[in-house]
């Protein structure tokens, strides 16, 4: 479902939106028209060209939008941006504690946000213990990564020693670091709430079969309107890791809600879809806010 | 109109955009448009192990 864009005519911005991206997906393509509607022009960054000399030189842009799905390129880029004066949605810091599964448990849990009981382990052999330190049924996640990807709910420690046995033989040093986490018992589906500065902007349920409820891996969405408590609890998570365009993920458990994810750099398609509210818009109205301050 | 990299299926610009990734109509193979004028795709990006939310 496409977003309805409000026409704004004779809007004149005073401020050029550098859209930092990988690819143009439904997202980005409706940041683009909300931009437009709203007068604002867009540089256009595309992650596989642009250069970064130490001294700011090429782009005219006065602030940076994160869109590019790459983890490593987003953060190198975004700490140019903010070496060139340039501020950026979301900040270098946010993205760079979101993107870090470990980093991000330590904030929430400082900020006193519920989550899933976690443990990290930094070698093979401590991974199995933290495994039993959890408790089977457990998960397994690298520590950066998204979309699902290399996740494992291991059930027994046979099934813990042969995946760990593979991640190792990965090599690569990121696989090495373990972060177990107990399963959470819940129903099919997991919420999303899409925080952007201080306002909850739209909220959804996402379902599938899968014990992983990424609208990336399919799965179906379902508007949600959220209760105080779930906006309270999502803002407070947006908070905690500074703020900006976050979509914060939570699952319903036994024990009341916990927040397993805060994603820096969020789809929306499936929310837009779901809930037919113009989340495209409120992000270009958040950057401009963040551009006229 | 260009063509579809996997299947040969024309592919007309319509309101395409550069950058922009889509299905082909046809075999679903996900396409970019790597340039608008003149209008030409080819394969999406590969998924990379860094790429995500």
């Amino acid at each position: 479902m496409r977003p309805r864009t409000k026409k704004r005519t004779g809007v004149s911005s005073a401020f050029t939106l550098g859209l930092f991206y990988t690819v143009i997906r439904p997202e980005e393509k409706w940041i683009l028209e909300a931009a437009e509607a709203r007068g604002i022009p867009v540089e256009r960054l595309h992650d596989e060209e642009l250069t970064f000399p130490l001294v700011r030189n090429g782009f005219k842009a006065d602030i940076v939008l994160n869109r590019s799905v790459s983890h490593s390129r987003s953060l190198y880029a975004l700490r140019f941006f903010e070496h060139y004066g340039v501020p950026t949605v979301n900040p270098y810091e946010v993205v760079a504690l979101c993107g870090d599964k470990v980093l991000a448990s330590l904030r929430l849990a400082e900020a006193g946000v519920p989550t899933p009981r976690t443990v990290v382990a930094l070698t093979p052999e401590a991974a199995l213990k933290a495994l039993d330190e959890v408790g089977y049924p457990a998960v397994l996640k690298p520590p950066i990564g998204s979309w699902g990807r290399l996740m494992a709910k291991v059930d027994d420690r046979e099934e813990a020693e042969q995946i760990i046995e593979h991640k190792a033989a990965l090599g690569s040093p990121m696989h090495s670091i373990f972060y177990v986490q107990e399963y959470v018992p819940k129903p099919e589906r997991d919420v999303r709430v899409f925080v952007v500065g201080d306002e909850v902007v739209a909220a959804m349920y996402r379902y599938s079969s899968d014990w992983r409820t990424n609208a990336a891996r399919g799965g179906s969405a379902e508007a949600l309107s959220p209760s105080p408590e779930l906006e309270a609890l999502a803002r407070k998570a947006a908070q905690a890791v500074g703020g900006g365009v976050l979509a914060v993920d939570l699952m319903e458990g036994p024990d009341g809600l916990t927040v397993h994810e805060v994603n820096p750099t969020p789809e929306f398609k499936a929310l837009t879809a779901a809930t037919g509210i113009d989340v495209a818009g409120k992000v270009v109205d958040y950057v401009a806010e963040v551009a006229r301050r | 109109m260009t063509e579809c990299p996997e299947c040969g299926r024309a592919i007309e610009k319509k309101n395409l955009i550069e950058g922009e990734i889509f299905p082909c109509p046809d075999c679903g193979v996900e396409l970019e448009v790597t340039s608008a004028e003149p209008f030409r795709v080819d394969a999406a990006p590969h998924e990379e192990e860094d790429w995500g939310e």
